[in-house]
Order: structure tokens, then C-alpha cells, then sequence
């Protein structure tokens, strides 16, 4: 009942306060992001018991495998001792994958909030631009139907016109409340993002070669390596009981015998087409990635000319053969071109970073 | 001035109702819900339901009136199991009240539809009519060319098509209907309240959701639940035993899954309630655009009259603000079925 008073509270001081923080750079909010992170808390918790019952935890596994049914045989015994320890070792490296997991979407996630924060901020903007615009172009209209130069069949459009900008300009209002909202909610916090400059990344990331990330995703999927633990558990299973020959003293033994090795064989089986699968989705993203960055770079390209068209521009307006009005056209154009390229650009990024975590090459850090 | 009341007719006609279909009773949209919930067979299931859920409440107090709850297993018997009985009974309410505000859901929708297929079908016949007229004034002039004759003919089977579509679609939507309503009832969207978004407040509906959603309910009963399981735990077993650890680390879950689901109520209620109004603003535009394009019709209308334009010039205006008024019962019909979405969620109605 108090974490939901308390939420209620956070909740309204989040709508009703107009600010409490003022936003840092990209990194710093995105350590806050993690740092409040209740699933990561929650894991790392789980993480340090499991360290600090590594001992308990063995000698309880032992002392259960033990009890089992089948542990009168001694070919049992030293299974259930050997898988025991892998066991209790096993549940610790999980915990670590899922820490690492975990980091690495929440990654994504905080990216994706604040871009879309970004994304809606620069739209509200622009539309403010255009509202205005439709302001002044409705006093003109209004001032030409007085004196008789149009009609009034022009004018209302014109006035269509003006709240066509002000529903988009509040409609790009809310998309950046709901943002905003979003992220705040997120961070735990009230962030205030007036005056903010934006850290967007202005460098595609490195991307590795397809090998690498075919590589990584073998050597680190979680997947993967749940197949392999498993593999090996068996195989230590049947190495034991074919060296004990209780596969065939046995009935209870000689079907699981059996059963392991076609739980074996399956698992085999399950791993290969889970790799097959997995690795046809990585170079699909691998391609498309390239097929992105052609694009970004023909992007570029784009650019320039929207570029040396607004300084031509400049110069016709200096002279006087363009107004100054037709001179901004090509500035916005221009400056619209570089929002666009930076949203490619983050999209692009956004893109590695799905790549590196279906590869799983996060898994390479050390704790 | 006589086409002038040929056409308002016509288009009277259109905005109501009942040109090309079957002729429908409009009915209000309370006496629909009536209607629909009680010819509705999954609404006599869902009740059914909840009378086994009762039984099965009552037999787990009933029990728990009579068990000692010192051991263990009485106090699983006495508070555990009827609390989840409780939140089982209360769940299945809350499902049967939002499967039938889906269905008046539905009934909204589906009218809205037939109202919007029944001007498609009016536009497509205009349409095909006016090709076919053209194709025969093509076929009659003596100097019209080979190209021009093929261009007309294409245009007679391209709109020919179109219609078929439209009234194929048109009957499809008139069967729904009656499958939701009996003799050919149907709600009177001009009776539907258009309520003003801007009039909610976030804390209003907040609060409203605070008791109906139906997802946070679950969560937090829930987490009541496994807190209530972790406290009988903990009369029985020692601290570093597995079913007490067990047991919290599941309430802790319990816990963390229940703010996180509060997390996104919060968020999807401001959202909700900030495209509300973006529909809503939308819709209204939709209105002015609509004024305008009749204003633009009158007047050439009385340009008509007075020979300045020809009939092709205002049957164009005139189709113009029919595509507009359909407009304005699609954006109606968004801005509705989302405030109805909200009800079905929050349960806040206004």
C-alpha cells in the first residue's frame, strides 16, 4: 500500500512540478537509467547471495543428490556429485548472463526513449515554425479580403489552413508530453529538458565483420550455452553408467540410459536449428546494415547539394533576385535534411546495437 | 432553386441513412446495448461462469470457517485459498463487465461502419453513373477518337468494379449488424454524445483505473497474495529453509511486477487522454473543413443557377462535400471507439 501511496505521489509531482532536475549529457542519464533499474538491482542482489552461498548451496545440492532413489548405485552417486557442483556453479555464470542480458536491452531501451524525446522535441519545433508561418499568412489573407483582393471562399481556406498548423503543433505538443512522461517515469525523476542541448551521437558505430558476430553469437548465446551445459551433463551421465555398467544390471538404469542419449541426440538436434535460425536473422541484419550505411552515405551526398543550394541562395538574396522569405525555404530545407540524417544515423546505431545483442557480443565483458 | 432541394434531399438521405440499404430502425445507443447484450449467447456463458465462481468463493469461506488456522495447512485453508478465491470471483466480474463493454463496443463500431460503407456505396454508384453517361456522350459524338472510346470504357468497368466492391462490402456490414441487432435496428449516431476530452482530468481517470484495470487489479492482488503466502511461511518455516526463501523471493517478484504494471498504466492513461484530444481536434477540423466545402457547394450552386459554371463543375463540389461528410463520421468514429477503449480499460466514463 506505501510503494503504491508513493508512486501516486511520484505520479502527480510529475505531472504538477514543472521541473526538479535539469537533463545531463546522454551517458550520465543513461548510468542514472541503469542504476535505478529494479530488475538489475534485483539480479545483482541475487547475483552476491548466490556468491556468498556458493558453499551452502554445493553441500545442500550434494546432500540432496544423495537422497535420491536411484543413489544406492555408485555410478549415481558420482553423477548426482559431478552435476551437483556444475549445477551450483552453473546457476551463478546465469545470473552474470542475465546481468549482462538485461544491460544490454536496457541499453536499448534508454536510447529509444531519449531519441524519441529528441525526435518529438525537434518536430515540435518545426511545427511551431509552421504554425507561425500559417499566422502571418492568415493576417495577410485577412488583410487582402478587406481590401477585396480575395474572396471569401479563399479566405476560409486559409483559415482551414492556420488550424490544420495549430491541431499538428498541439498534436506534436502531446507526442513530446507522452515522451517526456515516458522518460521521466523511467528515470524515476522530473528531468527538465528546456534549453537542453542535445548529446546525440553524431558517428556511426563501428560495425564488426559478420564472422565476428557469427562467432560471438556460437561462443556466448545463452541459448547455446544452455544446450551445450545440458550436452555435457548427459554425456558425463552416460560416460558413468556405460563405465559402472548399470545401464544393463538395471532397469530403471537401462531406460535412462536411453533416455539420455535420445535426450542427447534431440538437444544436438535443437541447438543446430536454433544456430541455423539465429545465424540467417544475424546476416539478414548484418546486410540490411550495410544496405543502411550506402544509404546514409548517399544521404550525405544529399546534403550537400541542399547545402551549396541554400549558399547560391544566399547570394541571389543578397542581391536582391530572390526574397528573403524563398532564401529561408532553402534554409529549412536544408536544416530539415540534417534532422533527417541525424534520425538516420541514431536509427543506423540503434540498429548495431540490436546486432551486437542478438550476437551476444556483450557477453565478452568481464565482471 | 428546385435541384437546390433535389440535392439538400439527397444528401439529407446520405447523412441519415437508409438510400441504398435495407431500411433500419435507428434506436438510441442504450436501447442497442440492451439489445445486443441480450441476444449476445457468450454473455449467458460468461454468467454461468461466474456462478461456478461463486460456488467455489462461498465453499472456500465455508471451509475456512470451520479449519483451526494454527497449523500450516489451516492457515492455507483459512486465508490463503479464500483471499485467491475472492480475487478469482472478483476478476471474473470485472472480465464479464468489460467483454460486455466490448461488445457495446462493437455495436458502435459496426454502426459507424454501415453508416461509412452506405456513403461508399452512394459515391461508388454516383461515380459509376457519371462514367457510364460519359462513356455514352464519348460513343455518341461522331469525331471522338479510338483512344478516347477504349479510355471511357475502362473508366465504365473500373467504377462498375468499384461498386461491386461497395455493395458486396455494403452487405457484408449490413449482416454483421444483424447478427448484433435484431430487425434491422441500428444505433442513431446523431444521438451519440460527443463529449469534450479537454474536460478530463488525469487524476479523474487515474483514479478510475485505480479500481477497474483489470491487469493492475491482478497484479496487486497478486502481490497481496504472495505477501499473505510469505507471512504463513514464515510462522512455519526457518529463514534459510527453501520454501521461505522460495516464498519471498516470489513476493518480491510479486512486488516489482506490480510497480512495473502501475508504471504503465500511469503511462498508457496520459497517453490515452493526449490522443483523445488529438482525435478530437482532428475531428473538429474535419467539421470546419466540411462547413467550408458546403459553403463552396451553395455557392456554386447559385453559380449553377445563374449559368456561370456548368453541371459538371457543381456535381464535382457536390461530391466533394459528400467524401468530406464521410470524413467527419470516420474521424467521429475514432475519436469514439478511443474514448470507448478508455472506458474499457479505466473504467471511466463520463
Amino acid at each position: 500500500m506505501l510503494k503504491k501511496i508513493t508512486s501516486i505521489v511520484l505520479i502527480f509531482l510529475l505531472i504538477s512540478l514543472p521541473l526538479m532536475a535539469k537533463a545531463s549529457s546522454f551517458n550520465e542519464l543513461q548510468v542514472e537509467y541503469l542504476s535505478n533499474s529494479e530488475q538489475l538491482q534485483s539480479l545483482k542482489e541475487q547475483l552476491n547471495d548466490q556468491i556468498d552461498n556458493y558453499v551452502d548451496d554445493y553441500y545442500r545440492y550434494v546432500k540432496m543428490s544423495s537422497r535420491s532413489n536411484l543413489s544406492y548405485n555408485l555410478a549415481y552417486l558420482m553423477i548426482n556429485k559431478i552435476t551437483g557442483k556444475l549445477n551450483v556453479d552453473w546457476n551463478i555464470e546465469r545470473t552474470k548472463e542475465q546481468l549482462l542480458t538485461t544491460t544490454s536491452s536496457l541499453e536499448i531501451t534508454f536510447r529509444n526513449l531519449y531519441f524519441s524525446l529528441y525526435s518529438f522535441h525537434k518536430n515540435v519545433n518545426s511545427m511551431q515554425d509552421k504554425y507561425d508561418k500559417q499566422v502571418v499568412a492568415y493576417a495577410n489573407s485577412q488583410l487582402l479580403f478587406s481590401q477585396g483582393y480575395i474572396n471569401q471562399s479563399s479566405l476560409r481556406v486559409a483559415r482551414y489552413t492556420l488550424e490544420t498548423a495549430k491541431v499538428s503543433l498541439n498534436s506534436s505538443k502531446r507526442n513530446y508530453e507522452n515522451a517526456l512522461f515516458s522518460f521521466n517515469i523511467a528515470m524515476k525523476q522530473s528531468i527538465n529538458f528546456s534549453d537542453y542541448s542535445w548529446d546525440i551521437e553524431e558517428t556511426l558505430l563501428p560495425v564488426l565483420k559478420l564472422s565476428e558476430y557469427l562467432d560471438s553469437f556460437i561462443t556466448y548465446s545463452k541459448v547455446i550455452i544452455e544446450y551445450d551445459r545440458q550436452l555435457y551433463k548427459d554425456e558425463i551421465k552416460v560416460d558413468y553408467l556405460d563405465g559402472y555398467n548399470v545401464n544393463v544390471t538395471t532397469n530403471s538404469g537401462s531406460i535412462d540410459y536411453k533416455q539420455t542419449m535420445i535426450t542427447m541426440e534431440l538437444n544436438q538436434l535443437y541447438k543446430e536449428t536454433f544456430i541455423t535460425s539465429q545465424s540467417k536473422e544475424i546476416r539478414q541484419l548484418f546486410f540490411n546494415l550495410s544496405q543502411e550505411h550506402d544509404t546514409i552515405n548517399n544521404y550525405k551526398t544529399k546534403i550537400n547539394i541542399y547545402y551549396q543550394e541554400m549558399l547560391d541562395n544566399k547570394a541571389f538574396a543578397e542581391k536582391g533576385y530572390i526574397d528573403q522569405e524563398e532564401y529561408q525555404e532553402y534554409v529549412e530545407c536544408y536544416e530539415a535534411s540534417l534532422v533527417t540524417y541525424i534520425e538516420k544515423m541514431y536509427t543506423y546505431n540503434t540498429h548495431v546495437l540490436q546486432l551486437e545483442n542478438i550476437a551476444c557480443t556483450y557477453m565478452k565483458e568481464t565482471f | 432553386m428546385k435541384k437546390k432541394i433535389i440535392l439538400l434531399v439527397i444528401i439529407a438521405l446520405l447523412i441519415s441513412g437508409g438510400v441504398l440499404g435495407v431500411e433500419v430502425i435507428k434506436i438510441s445507443i442504450e436501447q442497442a446495448n440492451t439489445l445486443a447484450i441480450t441476444n449476445n449467447p457468450y454473455v449467458a456463458i460468461d454468467e454461468l461462469r461466474y456462478d461456478a465462481a461463486v460456488i467455489s468463493y462461498d465453499e472456500a469461506n465455508r471451509i475456512a470457517s470451520i479449519t483451526e488456522k494454527t497449523t500450516y495447512k489451516g492457515q492455507i485453508k483459512g486465508v490463503y485459498t479464500p483471499f485467491n478465491e475472492e480475487t478469482t470471483l472478483t476478476l471474473i466480474v470485472m472480465n464479464n463487465n468489460k467483454n460486455i463493454k466490448n461488445i457495446e463496443k462493437d455495436i458502435l463500431n459496426v454502426s459507424y461502419d454501415y453508416y461509412l460503407f452506405e456513403s461508399s456505396l452512394y459515391l461508388a454508384n454516383e461515380t459509376f453513373l457519371k462514367a457510364k453517361s460519359d462513356y455514352l456522350e464519348i460513343l455518341a459524338t461522331s469525331d471522338s477518337i479510338e483512344l478516347e472510346k477504349m479510355n471511357g470504357e475502362y473508366l465504365v468497368e473500373s467504377s462498375r468494379i468499384a461498386l461491386e466492391n461497395a455493395e458486396n462490402e455494403f452487405a457484408a456490414i449490413g449482416k454483421r449488424l444483424k447478427s448484433m441487432l435484431p430487425d434491422n435496428k441500428i444505433i442513431d449516431i446523431n444521438l451519440i454524445d460527443i463529449i469534450n476530452p479537454y474536460d478530463l482530468t488525469y487524476e479523474e481517470v487515474y483514479e478510475s483505473a485505480m479500481t477497474n484495470h483489470i491487469t493492475l487489479y491482478s497484479s496487486s492482488r497478486n502481490m497481496e497474495s504472495k505477501e499473505i503466502y510469505f507471512n504463513i511461511i514464515s510462522q512455519f518455516y526457518g529463514e534459510t529453509t527453501e520454501k521461505h526463501i522460495t516464498a519471498k523471493a516470489n513476493y518480491e517478484q510479486a512486488l516489482l511486477d506490480y510497480n512495473k504494471q502501475l508504471l504503465s498504466v500511469e503511462v498508457s492513461i496520459l497517453r490515452d487522454i493526449n490522443n483523445l484530444k488529438t482525435k478530437y481536434d482532428y475531428l473538429q477540423l474535419e467539421k470546419l473543413n466540411q462547413q467550408i466545402k458546403l459553403e463552396d457547394y451553395e455557392i456554386a450552386l447559385t453559380q449553377y443557377e445563374q449559368g456561370f459554371i456548368s453541371l459538371n463543375i457543381l456535381q464535382g463540389k457536390e461530391k466533394t462535400y459528400k467524401v468530406v461528410v464521410s470524413l467527419v463520421s470516420q474521424k467521429e468514429k475514432t475519436y469514439i471507439l478511443a474514448l470507448k477503449d478508455l472506458e474499457i480499460s479505466t473504467g471511466y466514463i463520463r
